[in-house]
């Protein structure tokens, strides 16, 4: 279906992405307050986990051997063994499907070709450079791993046969990242394998055993837009805001609306854009008219992003904040918008994975230097965290599971991680519960490079607002 | 029968009918002839509607079909055949006549089968060993005569006819005219369109002669051939005894 | 008031590229009566072909200019009237129609290897950085380089056009095709100056839009679509009328931007340039039948007696059956998705293979069927299958309705406005497949069975295919098919014969329609889910080349062209070092099929009679093997000249 699936499926595909990035949800479901501790943050996560408020712990073991540490989430290791080594006595061999004496399989099924070469390619990378980075620890109790990795082609039916041929073949599913992933949710369900993958479709996410870093929730942040409020008080009684016109980008700015709205938001323009739209000067010229003073990018691609940032530049419009949602954090935006960009905001929930933050917090070297291990050149974008974070949380499930590897056992050491941002890699959010992560840092747009701005050098800002599940 | 009163039409600057009034009665062969580019062929497509003319009005039967659609006309029991072969190649020659004998019986109220009808046109026309060939693959001449039958198939009153002896030999010409003689008979009014002027004077009663789009001779054929404008148009070409 | 200027000039700027598009293709629209689907591609491959030089190889821009647009581009254009289309004079709108979109994939697959679409691509604006003030917004000196340039095309062309030798001649062809075409097809020099002149404009359109756009190779081929409504304002004839399109749709959308309220504007916009095409199409006169038929060198399929086709029906089952019992889950599904697309490909051979009809919809009637499918009934019953073919006939029948008196290129045109209008209003609405845009759709149970399983569905799919088949082929046979071919053959005769085309015409687009739909269930069916992305209006045009190249109007050429697409995902994954194969292929099926119109499985036929022959030598009646006489209509003035 290669074939049929060009040109307007390729723009939609950008579009559908934007509303996969901009759904990096942050937020809660407990109520805001302003100095909220970690209790009230676990609370909301579900958790009675103490969760890191700053970097470099993580929420789990670190690197190299273990300790007998308490994540306080239930994983007891009573032993100072080496996880690594095969123990004494064997590690049972065979134990589930995927698992031999040597090796543990995972499976992986992204779109890598389609009318967009290389569209989730980051994915497959992603998952390979955790599984490559675990191996060269020496793998878990004398099994390596192995990741096999499908191309679905952007196809449903390619997605649906692959998926099945790896339920048979392998323990779990690492990373996998396709815009048809609901394709085989049903035997994904069935055969209760872990799915340690960000999912883009309703149904997919709502399978108790898919673990999906930041899974999305109807409604929206209020975290941002509380921010926003505080930081520019006038300005968001006049709000434009744009979004694609895909029926997820619809749906995923209506909830943003519902929550911006609910703390005292008013939108004077809004407008869904189609896949080939590219002249926004009409829509410049009209918010301008109308007196907006905050534009709120909702759910575009990277693309669309720098063409409006460039017809405001041409116009010589200025408003008091141009902020992008979740996909603005892209290079390639940059590229494209050259100083058109600059005074952006973004407002995102994963730290600055493509190496701005590699020297505050190391796990973004750490999955850099391994990305560069597998692929070298290759730039990592949000797949690659999705599928490296993934990583992490498998591999430390399957650490506290012990040699008696099993996918039920897997499944619920996943659970009592509970609270999980891969070392400030990404804000916390419970894949286990798939409560929504209700911080986020800000992003702007200084001398061409992303940097932070009002938000701790190292972490996230939590104690914004929690989640409005509306 | 048919009437059509100075019928002009007009491509640019340049007029492909001026003026044109022609008759045809019926039981009678009207021919109708003149060099290339007279207008004869636009004529017939006016009659039939393919054409709307800038000036001047079509009767048939009495009533005025100017605002009329082909399909509505040709339910008036107008048939044509065409100058460049309409066949519908893909058929055979069976069944190119069968499928207008098929859709006459959609519009007319007639109880004839259109098979045996299909049949009898085949075989009145001459095609009855070919009748399974596709049109396709017939040699012209063959292929103007399933046009013949299959405008036939209608059972028109009026019958127009381009050039429908084109790529006949001669024996076969001699049969076309002798048929055609015989529809006339029958009461059938037959405007025809041949350059085979020796056919076109032997059989017809009346004769019209274009040329640049306007009548310039109209009459018996006797007349007509001794008409100095008509041998002044066919200039230096024998016009038959 | 202001304001209204501001959008006013906004639009004329963003109405002059639509105009200077849509000029191009009138260009070679008129002289050569084919309308070029592939223009956009050109015009994207001459912006690509130009980034190169001047970015990447550091040349000026004067001389890039040059090279791309008095050379390369004129130099290609020609080329493909050299090769391609010389022959199709004169052919119909589905075969040229097939030949260009395949030329567009070839395209697509061109630059997606030499430029790897993965890369951000962009080429600085013309005059970049110098704005100017008018009434209240900044028009960028690029922005006035392209009205200027329009401008000055559109009054170039009429100069050109009206005063040379080579533009008269050319424009012969505009004032009377009729007359034109009585003289044979236009002299080679003439076409291909036409040729290359329309590939120069294209270029041209695509170095002036690529700044604004981005170097996107799918966005920049299919930006041309704006202009095709342009282009059908001025009649496909008309320049100036074709300036004048563009430019009200221009600023048409600037101004509803400007002024509609949020809610509104959102259902319009994206709606304006289909509005805009069907209205215009809707207001053309109705279109005079043409006489004059065109060369007919392909031979007529035989058809297959009932008997033949319910042997092979029953042994098509047969096949099935053991195939299903022996393949694995995964090989399964793909046959499965063959089938299902033969069975599309079956509606169209009905359709366009057998009644000639353009539909470039296809897929939005398998979309409507799969809908049905899935949300009537509990989304699994057999009922639903029932409403899935008769929702989708009665969609086809409101599709064809407006469209009805048009003919040929135009009829082409609605229904390709028709699949635009039905995705932007009827597939991205959420009510249909909902906020995640997908939709589950279920298998049915028949009389207490159930065919949830891979292997009875995989049957069921077969079976419905070979009734469906036998069915068509029983048509053909009978007196309906007999009116579709002469339908097709000469629609003027079949005027004169007395039979109202439209009711004819109507009654197969319903029924090709639901034909469509019912293959609809069944690909919603495999799938377990469909998505607003099965259904693109692109999706119907690649099943029509397919099904061209595959040998459009047998069950024979369905069956092929069908299994092959279910296929090429298996042949794709073997040959991962190319991306772009399926385009290169589609591209040069494409070519092969200016060569031989009936499709490559035309040959079958006639080599199976022929063996036949040779296996029972007293056999008679089979027309099969044999050359056919091309039956050239004589070129009437020049052959009666002889006369005088």
């Amino acid at each position: 279906m290669v074939l049929t699936t060009t040109a307007c499926g390729a723009r939609l595909t950008d579009q559908q992405l934007t509303a996969v990035r901009s759904g990096n949800s942050t937020g809660s479901g407990a109520a805001a307050g302003d100095g909220s501790t970690d209790t009230t943050l676990a609370d909301a996560l579900g958790t009675d986990a103490t969760v890191p408020g700053s970097s470099g712990t993580g929420s789990g073991a670190g690197a190299g051997n273990t300790t007998a540490t308490t994540s306080g989430s239930g994983n007891v290791k009573g032993t100072t063994t080496n996880v690594h080594a095969m123990p004494a006595g064997g590690n049972g061999g065979a134990t589930d499907v995927g698992v031999s004496a040597t090796t543990v399989t995972l499976g992986n099924v992204s779109t890598l070709t389609g009318p967009v070469p290389g569209l989730f390619a980051g994915a497959t990378v992603g998952a390979q450079a955790a599984v490559a980075y675990e191996n060269s620890l020496g793998g878990l109790f004398g099994r390596k791993f192995k990741l096999d990795a499908r191309d679905d082609q952007f196809d449903t039916g390619q997605n649906r046969s692959q998926t099945i041929d790896l339920i048979g073949k392998a323990l779990g599913f690492l990373g996998s990242f396709s815009l048809y992933d609901e394709a085989a949710a049903d035997q994904i369900k069935q055969a209760n394998l872990p799915d340690v993958s960000h999912a883009l479709g309703e149904a997919r996410l709502n399978i108790p055993n898919n673990f999906s870093i930041q899974a999305s929730a109807k409604g929206g942040p209020l975290g941002p837009f509380n921010y926003l409020k505080q930081k520019y008080p006038d300005a968001i009684k006049a709000v434009g805001s744009i979004y694609s016109d895909i029926p997820s980008a619809v749906a995923l700015h209506q909830g943003y609306k519902r929550a911006a709205v609910s703390v005292g938001y008013q939108y004077k323009y809004e407008r869904g854009i189609g896949a080939t739209e590219t002249d926004f000067t009409s829509d410049v010229v009209r918010m301008r008219d109308l007196g907006v003073k905050l534009i709120y990018l909702t759910s575009v691609d990277d693309k669309t992003a720098a063409r409006f940032a460039k017809a405001m530049k041409s116009q010589g419009f200025k408003p008091t904040a141009f902020v992008v949602n979740g996909s603005g954090y892209d290079a390639d935006v940059l590229a494209l918008a050259g100083d058109a960009a600059e005074g952006m905001l973004v407002t995102s929930s994963s730290s600055m994975y493509g190496g701005e933050d590699a020297g505050v917090i190391p796990e973004v070297a750490l999955m850099d230097k391994w990305v560069n291990n597998v692929k070298p050149g290759f730039k990592s974008d949000i797949f690659t965290a999705y599928a490296w974070a993934g990583g992490r949380l498998l591999f430390q499930a399957m650490e506290n599971v012990g040699p008696k590897l099993t996918r039920p056992a897997v499944n619920e050491a996943i659970r009592k991680i509970g609270v999980f941002d891969d070392f400030g890699l990404f804000a916390p959010s419970n894949p286990g519960t798939k409560a929504p992560a209700p911080c986020f840092i800000v992003l702007k747009v200084v001398g061409g490079k992303f940097t932070r701005f009002d938000s701790p050098p190292a972490a996230f800002r939590c104690a914004d607002g929690p989640w409005f599940f509306g | 029968m048919l009437s059509a009163e100075t019928v002009d039409v007009k491509f640019g600057v340049t007029y492909a009918l001026s003026e044109a009034t022609v008759e045809a009665h019926e039981a009678q062969v009207t021919g109708l002839i003149g060099p290339n580019g007279a207008g004869k062929t636009t004529l017939f497509n006016v009659i039939t509607g393919l054409q709307a003319p800038t000036r001047g009005r079509v009767t048939i039967d009495g009533e005025d079909v100017t605002n009329l659609k082909p399909h509505i006309r040709a339910r008036k029991r107008v048939a044509r055949t065409f100058q460049r072969l309409e066949v519908f190649g893909s058929l055979t020659a069976r069944e190119n006549i069968l499928v207008a004998c098929e859709i006459r019986n959609q519009w007319d109220s007639t109880s004839e089968d259109p098979r045996t009808v299909a049949d009898e046109i085949l075989d009145r026309v001459g095609l009855r060993e070919v009748g399974n060939q596709p049109v396709d693959a017939m040699p012209t001449g063959l292929a103007r005569l399933v046009e013949l039958g299959r405008a036939l198939a209608i059972r028109p009153k009026l019958l127009l006819l381009d050039e429908p002896g084109s790529g006949l030999d001669s024996s076969e010409t001699l049969g076309l005219g002798q048929l055609l003689t015989e529809l006339a008979e029958d009461g059938m009014a037959i405007l025809l369109v041949e350059h085979d002027v020796e056919l076109v004077m032997r059989i017809s009663k009346e004769i019209y002669v274009l040329d640049f789009g306007r009548v310039i001779a109209h009459g018996t054929p006797g007349e007509v051939k001794d008409n100095a404008d008509v041998q002044a148009a066919y200039l230096g070409a024998e016009v038959p005894a | 008031m202001t304001a209204f200027l501001a959008y006013t000039v906004i639009g004329i700027a963003t109405g002059c590229i639509y105009a200077l598009t849509a000029s191009g293709l009138v260009v070679t629209y008129t002289t050569s009566g084919i309308f070029n689907f592939a223009h956009g591609a050109i015009g994207m491959l001459m912006a690509f072909t130009y980034w190169q030089l001047t970015v990447q190889n550091g040349w000026p821009q004067w001389l890039a200019l040059i090279a791309v647009l008095l050379v390369i581009a004129p130099a290609l254009g020609a080329l493909i009237q050299r090769t391609l289309m010389r022959r199709l004079y004169g052919a119909s709108i589905s075969t040229t129609l097939v030949i260009t979109l395949g030329l567009l994939l070839a395209f697509i697959g061109v630059a997606t290897v030499f430029w790897d679409p993965g890369e951000p691509r962009s080429l600085p604006e013309f005059f970049a950085g110098n704005r100017v003030k008018v009434f209240s917004i900044f028009v960028s000196y690029h922005q006035i380089t392209m009205i200027t340039v329009a401008v000055l095309v559109a009054v170039l062309l009429r100069l050109f056009l009206f005063r040379t030798r080579i533009g008269t001649a050319m424009r012969a062809v505009v004032d009377d095709p009729e007359l034109a075409s009585l003289n044979g097809a236009a002299p080679d020099r003439v076409a291909m100056v036409s040729w290359a002149l329309g590939a120069a404009l294209a270029g041209l359109a695509g170095i002036l839009l690529a700044p604004l756009v981005s170097l996107d190779i799918i966005l920049l081929t299919l930006l041309v679509i704006n202009g095709y409504a342009a282009a059908m304002v001025g009649r496909l004839k008309s320049l100036p009328l074709t300036f004048a399109g563009g430019l009200a749709l221009g600023l048409a959308e600037a101004h509803a931007i400007g002024n509609l309220p949020p809610n509104i504007l959102n259902i319009a916009k994206p709606a304006l340039p289909i509005f805009f095409l069907y209205a215009v199409l809707l207001a053309l006169p109705q279109a005079r039948l043409r006489v004059g038929r065109v060369v007919n060198t392909h031979r007529a399929p035989r058809v297959a007696s009932l008997r033949e086709s319910l042997v092979a029906g029953a042994g098509f089952v047969a096949v099935a059956a053991i195939l299903a019992s022996v393949l694995s889950p995964g090989d399964l599904f793909t046959a499965g998705q063959g089938i299902v697309f033969a069975l599309i490909m079956l509606s169209l051979v009905l359709l366009t293979g057998y009644a000639g009809q353009v539909s470039l919809a296809q897929m939005t009637f398998v979309g409507v069927g799969a809908f049905a499918m899935g949300k009537f009934f509990g989304g699994g019953s057999f009922l639903g299958i029932i409403a899935a073919t008769v929702l989708a006939g009665i969609a086809g029948a409101i599709a064809a309705l407006p469209a009805i008196r048009l003919q040929g290129l135009y009829l082409a045109l609605s229904t390709l406005a028709f699949a635009q209008g039905m995705s932007q209003v009827f597939f991205k609405n959420t009510n249909v497949f909902g906020f995640g845009g997908r939709l589950e759709v279920k298998r049915p149970d028949i009389l207490g069975v159930s065919f949830r399983g891979d292997r009875a569905f995989f049957v069921l799919l077969c079976v419905t295919f070979a009734l469906c088949g036998i069915g068509v082929l029983a048509l053909r046979r009978g007196p309906f098919g007999r009116r579709l071919i002469a339908m097709r053959e000469s629609p003027a005769a079949c005027a004169t014969l007395g039979l109202n085309l439209t009711m004819t015409k109507l009654a197969v687009f319903s029924l090709s329609s639901a034909m469509a739909g019912l293959a609809g269930a069944f690909y919603g069916g495999l799938r377990g889910q469909v998505g607003l992305n099965d259904f693109e209006m692109l999706q119907s045009l690649v099943l029509l080349l397919l099904v061209s190249v595959a040998g459009i109007n047998t069950v024979t050429g369905a069956l092929m062209g069908g299994l092959t697409f279910g296929l090429f995902p298996k042949i794709q994954r073997s040959l991962p070092g190319i991306p772009s194969l399926s385009f290169l292929g589609a591209g040069l099926g494409a070519v092969a099929l200016g060569r031989n119109p009936n499709g490559w499985t035309s040959d079958v036929g006639p080599r199976i009679a022929r063996l036949r022959k040779m296996l029972r030598p007293g056999d008679s009646g089979t027309q099969d093997g044999r050359e056919p006489e091309p039956n050239v209509a004589p070129a009437p003035e020049a052959v009666s000249s002889a006369q005088r």
